[in-house]
């Protein structure tokens, strides 16, 4: 089990609630949540197809143009164009999720009153985003208190948030920072360029969070509102992380008290923390000054953490929280047929969860023994059993709406015979491993009825999370149900999957798997020099190919998040970005907060 | 000399030994209107001592034969059809969410109770007997040291030891009987250094050890056949304690590993689902738990009433 | 008092005992703090060394135990390396909340097994000592987390009476706070029936023969002053024991209870620190559990004598 939600890593991360993935959702059902109304949620459904299915679409934008801000999002609202493409490409029925989302006025947000959002993990390394582990949980506590540099517009392009403008030079050497004038931190300090330098020193500092950053060389302060960032190597995606832990921006005093800053957060967000206890609550309260007019709209804020899955749920039917955060499906499904609640779902961008083998040691240094597994997954009836049918099958590390997702790419799809071929007749028996909580547990018993039908011999063992890491570190495994991290941009990725981090087993290394591929690591270096789309998206989808011909991994499904609450909580997902058009809701299962509202009128 | 509370000893100063007194004797006495039949000494077992032990008999041969029957499915086999089904024709104790058979993990997950169940138990009460027979019987500084390190033992949070160790060695159904086993030591310890306490002063043993007989064989011959008996009483409940804590650490995702069936992880399975309409996954591992704890002690307590072991000795 | 003197040398020894096999227990685990907070994340060998020396976790055993008793009788426990929290305000507010929940589950136990004692004794082998023993060990072999969701899903969904999970600190409200811990205390309780019942049973059943009471009973006492005023006193010895020993286990061990109700008390630190390595945090709770352990078996044992004059006899001549 796992009291803390440790497992949600900036990149590389362990399935340990119940996870799950998905597709589109049913239109049937989706029609009938009110939130859906507003147009912004469904730049959910339709982002992730569009951007697989439509070459043209945003291409063309060169970095500069595609991270100055002004316009440059298109709500699926008016996406008219976007709709047909989606339904052509998928037929869940995409193209009526884009018309659901075109209806439903909503009444003016009235200020005041506190909600209760539940979350499934504590982030119990505190809340300073250089050098604390952000969960899930921490990203949505810190879009509470600190802003984001950047946040995703509902095409999936991070837009100017907190800074006015994010620009490259022609050559993605050099990234200049600009940010809006006037706005403080909690603690009356102003926000300016070397709060910027700050943090960004911090994060080249932390062990961490470095490595994420490898490519940046210098951070230079040019004005009081200017930062230059520059580059070692061209880095053309440097903006598709400054939506996630990188992109908080800490008070410089909060980051300087080293003992005490941790666990008393200040930034220059919509709520003010007030307290935080351990495994319990973080309260915050209304930010008076925030430079955002009109927001945030609630008096105050509460974050409870609850991780036994059976009481969180239990806690929003008692009335004891508003909301709360989940990926199970069970729940989803629960909450969905039920008037009384308002679920909000996403895959977009999501993690996607999977069996990692280690590919330095026997069984699986062996490509065909890899392909041999994965032809023995019935992905599809892993699915339908473990997850209600209500996630789609994942083929790869690319999710739906990344560069390179490839509805083909080639992985195996479930054929016993296929995978008995490739077996030849061999004996090949491997543990396979997972944190012990009880989601994981099944869906390993289910793997191992499913593999040993092929003629695999299958142990299953757990090791709680600590243990787990080690040993994956080290090499110490042979396969481990894991979820990698989800990311705007494939390069988000990148330094988990490279050769250059698969050490040798006994050693260090960040690559778990050590799967090594020189084409691979040729693509992935290629992809994030270029910032030409359409140039990007061929390179990520050969490498995509590559991925798929190797079998690396085993690939199961994409997450699928999801926000219940109570029907009085108003705007659950509708958040309008300061220049103009909307946050793309739950990407990666990220969650803004200032525009909830609560509607007595619900 | 540290003085732990001694429940069995000091609270038993007035010996209320060698008596055989059926159940419903004393309070047969007591009754405002009974006491005309008098104490009968040999009353047959009662009845509910017979159906306990048919059922814990059938409960041991099923662990035993699990791998034989018919109806028993075997652990990966599922049924896609049926998922979290409720109790039907095919499925007598209905399905887990995965579509397994609730009967043939009940039956099976009985192998692992029990095994969890008496060896832990055999375990701490073989190491936990002999250090509290030796700490009763030498008494002085032996007794010292033995009764600190039990209340070492007892004041360390029995969790932190069970996941350490369990952390350490990895989840296997010999570790975590192991691990039960460690946890039991200090408790029986005590108890067993206070019934040992009890006796190494009574008559016979002086008698004994006058008569020039070694300090072993008085250990063995004279003061172990006494402490025995109530142990053995003691230690049928103990199985349901120690039964009942394999499901905690399964809650706490230390119990035995994910493909041995047992009762405790398929409670932990069913409790989200207890207010999904699937209440049977939970349900049907927990009565069988309780039915065979209830047999255990009801068991336990014929055999206390019968040698009258007694007083806080629970 | 060299009574006195001796349990308080004996407290220290088991506190430092307790301490130092925490402190080494979980070293052995696999995965230490480094690796915990940066493991993952891209550090590399000579970072994860350079995390442990700036944790003080270069030194061997000893030398970081020694230094951390050092601060610890000073009253610094130090920082957690996880959250970077003063281990001493997390034991501040763990513990409140550990004995507020250990307190009311002992009060409604009790409330329940010592009535159900008495009158099984006194009823023992009737039907209805028998269907108590039944109710009761079927709470006994219901395990934690399934009712305490029995009762979540009763009191909190259906019913909606009570929070299924909603801990408020005594000073916030006192209503708040009985509420948000009734059904907790009601699944740790409800189990512990069975063994302070039974337990009370049988010793009552032996004092109901001793002499004093038949003659009280053949005065033609009316049979509840015997039973409440003769029989209960000194029957209630080995339940006071258990009472004890229970003080200690539910402060640190009711960690399951915790986790369905997400209430943050002790036994949630525990399992955390131990998951997350944090040594620290480990020692610390540790030694508070100890501690407690150590004092109320001590209180027992004072109360043990108040109770019955025969042990103040037998501990004087012992000693």
């Amino acid at each position: 089990m796992d009291t803390r939600n440790d497992n949600q890593m900036p990149v590389g991360e362990i399935v340990s609630q119940g996870r799950l993935v998905g597709a589109l959702p049913d239109p049937a059902i989706l029609s009938r949540r009110r939130f859906l109304g507003t147009g912004a949620a469904l730049g959910v459904g339709a982002v992730a197809l569009v951007a697989c299915g439509d070459d043209d679409d945003g291409g063309s934008a060169t970095g500069g143009e595609t991270t100055t801000g002004t316009g440059a999002s298109e709500p699926a609202t008016t996406g008219g164009d976007t709709g047909p493409t989606v339904a052509a490409t998928n037929p869940t029925g995409a193209a009526a999720v884009t018309t659901e989302a075109t209806v439903a006025p909503q009444p003016d947000p009235i200020p005041g009153g506190r909600l209760i959002y539940g979350l499934e993990g504590e982030n119990s390394q505190g809340f300073n985003p250089t050098t604390a582990r952000f969960g899930l949980a921490g990203i949505m506590i810190g879009r509470a208190i600190f802003d984001p540099l950047m946040l995703p517009d509902d095409t999936g392009k991070n837009q100017p948030f907190l800074a006015e403008s994010v620009v490259p030079n022609a050559d993605f050497t050099e990234w200049t920072i600009t940010l809006r004038p006037g706005i403080t931190f909690h603690d009356g300090s102003p926000l300016v360029s070397a709060a910027i330098k700050a943090n960004l020193d911090a994060h080249l500092a932390s062990f961490l969070t470095r490595q994420a950053l490898l490519p940046v060389a210098s951070v230079d302060i040019v004005d009081d509102l200017t930062t230059s960032v520059k580059m070692n190597t061209p880095w053309s995606v440097f903006d598709s992380l400054l939506s996630g832990q990188f992109s908080f921006v800490a008070a410089p005093s909060m980051l300087a008290d080293t003992e005490n800053g941790g666990a008393n957060p200040v930034g220059t967000g919509p709520f003010i923390f007030k307290e935080w206890q351990l495994d319990s609550h973080l309260i915050a309260t209304k930010n008076p000054n925030y430079w955002r007019e009109g927001l945030p709209y609630l008096e105050e804020i509460e974050f409870r953490p609850i991780i036994d899955i059976a009481t969180r749920t239990a806690a929003l039917r008692a009335g004891d929280i508003d909301l709360y955060h989940t990926n199970n499906p069970g729940e989803i499904v629960e909450f969905r047929d039920d008037d009384n609640f308002q679920v909000a779902e996403s895959d977009a961008y999501a993690e996607t969860n999977y069996v990692m083998l280690n590919t330095a040691k026997a069984p699986f240094d062996d490509v065909t023994v890899r392909q041999a597994l994965a032809y023995a997954s019935n992905v599809e009836e892993f699915n339908t059993i473990r997850n209600k049918g209500i996630v789609a099958a994942s083929n790869g590390p690319f999710s739906p709406g990344q560069l390179g997702f490839l509805e083909d790419n080639g992985y195996p799809q479930f054929d016993l015979d296929k995978a008995e071929e490739l077996l030849a007749g061999r004996d090949i028996s491997f543990t396979l491993a997972s944190v012990p909580d009880t989601f994981n547990v099944e869906n390993n018993n289910l793997l191992k009825a499913q593999w040993e039908r092929a003629g695999f011999s299958v142990e299953l063992a757990t090791f709680e999370q600590a243990a787990l890491i080690n040993n994956a570190l080290v090499g110490d495994f042979e396969a481990y149900y894991f979820r990698l991290y989800g990311g705007l941009d494939p390069d988000n990725y990148y330094h988990f999957l490279i050769g250059a981090n698969a050490g040798e087993i006994g050693a260090i290394a960040l690559n778990f798997g050590r799967w090594k591929n020189a084409e691979w690591d040729d693509l992935m270096t290629r992809g994030r020099a270029t910032g030409d789309r359409a140039e990007r998206k061929e390179i990520y989808e050969e490498a995509n190919r590559v991925h798929a011909r190797e079998v690396p991994n085993v690939y199961f499904f994409y997450t699928r998040w999801a926000i219940i609450a109570k029907n009085d909580v108003a705007d659950l997902v509708k958040y309008e970005l300061p220049d103009g058009g909307f946050n793309l809701p739950l990407e990666i299962g990220r969650h803004q907060v200032s525009q909830l509202w609560v509607n007595p009128d619900a | 000399m540290p003085v732990p509370p001694q429940p069995d000893l000091t609270a038993d100063a007035a010996p209320v030994t060698e008596r055989e007194l059926p159940a419903g004797v004393v309070s047969d006495a007591l009754a405002p209107d009974a006491g005309s039949d008098g104490p009968v000494l040999r009353r047959r077992l009662p009845l509910s001592f017979w159906i306990s032990a048919v059922f814990l008999a059938l409960v041991i041969l099923a662990a035993i034969t699990a791998d034989w029957l018919p109806f028993v499915d075997n652990v990966e086999d599922y049924d896609p059809t049926a998922l979290a089904a409720g109790p039907s024709g095919d499925h007598l104790f209905g399905t887990t969410s995965n579509g397994n058979d609730v009967l043939s993990i009940v039956v099976q997950g009985a192998r692992t109770s029990l095994t969890v169940g008496l060896f832990a138990v055999a375990l701490g009460f073989f190491f936990g007997g002999l250090l509290g027979l030796v700490a009763g019987y030498f008494r002085g500084w032996f007794d010292t040291v033995i009764s600190a390190v039990i209340d070492i033992l007892l004041a360390f949070p029995a969790l932190v030891l069970a996941l350490a160790i369990v952390s350490f060695k990895g989840p296997s159904l010999t570790v975590v009987t192991i691990t039960l086993g460690i946890l039991a030591i200090p408790a029986v310890a005590r108890v067993a250094r206070a019934a040992t306490l009890q006796y190494a002063s009574r008559e016979f043993v002086l008698a004994a050890r006058t008569l020039g007989a070694s300090h072993k064989r008085v250990i063995f011959r004279e003061v172990l056949p006494n402490v025995v008996i109530p142990m053995a009483a003691v230690s049928l409940v103990a199985v349901a304690v120690v039964m009942v804590a394999e499901s905690g650490l399964a809650f706490l995702g230390a119990g035995v590993p994910a493909d041995t069936p047992s009762w405790g992880s398929l409670m932990k399975l069913g409790q989200g689902q207890l207010d999904k309409g699937a209440a049977h996954i939970c349900l049907f591992p927990a009565a069988a738990l309780f039915l065979t704890v209830y047999s255990l002690n009801t068991i336990g307590d014929t055999l206390r009433q019968r040698f009258d072991v007694g007083r806080g000795i629970l | 008092m060299a009574y006195f003197a001796r349990k308080i040398g004996f407290l220290l020894i088991v506190l430092i005992a307790v301490t130092f096999l925490a402190a080494a227990l979980i070293r052995l685990l696999p995965g230490d703090p480094a690796t915990v907070i940066a493991g993952a994340s891209g550090a590399t060998e000579e970072e994860l060394d350079q995390v442990r020396t700036d944790l003080g976790l270069d030194d061997p055993l000893p030398v970081q135990y020694v230094g951390w008793l050092g601060d610890a009788v000073q009253l610094d426990l130090g920082r957690s390396y996880i959250s970077k929290l003063e281990v001493r305000d997390t034991i501040s507010e763990r513990a409140p909340v550990s004995f507020q929940l250990m307190l009311y589950a002992q009060i409604i136990t009790l409330l329940i097994a010592v009535p159900l004692g008495v009158f099984t004794a006194y009823k023992a082998g009737t039907r209805f000592d028998r269907t108590a023993n039944g109710i009761t060990f079927a709470f006994l072999s219901l395990p934690n987390f399934v009712l305490g969701f029995l009762l979540i899903y009763l009191f909190a969904v259906k019913w909606n009476l009570l929070p299924a999970s909603d801990y408020q600190p005594l000073s916030d409200s006192i209503v708040g706070n009985l509420k948000g811990l009734v059904l907790p205390a009601l699944s740790l309780g409800l189990g512990q029936v069975a063994v302070y019942s039974r337990l009370l049973r049988v010793d009552m059943i032996a004092t109901l023969q001793e002499d004093y009471v038949t003659m009280a009973k053949a005065k033609g006492l009316p049979i509840r002053r015997v039973l409440w005023r003769h029989a209960l006193r000194p029957s209630s010895l080995g339940l006071l024991t258990v009472v004890g020993v229970n003080v200690g286990s539910l402060i640190g061990g009711a960690v399951v209870v915790e986790q369905v109700f997400q209430i943050p008390g002790v036994g949630l630190g525990l399992i955390g620190a131990i998951q997350a390595r944090d040594y620290i945090v480990l020692q610390g709770l540790v030694a508070f559990v100890a501690i407690v352990y150590v004092l109320v078996n001590f209180s027992v044992d004072v109360l043990y004598a108040v109770l019955d004059p025969r042990v103040r006899h037998a501990r004087a001549s012992a000693a």
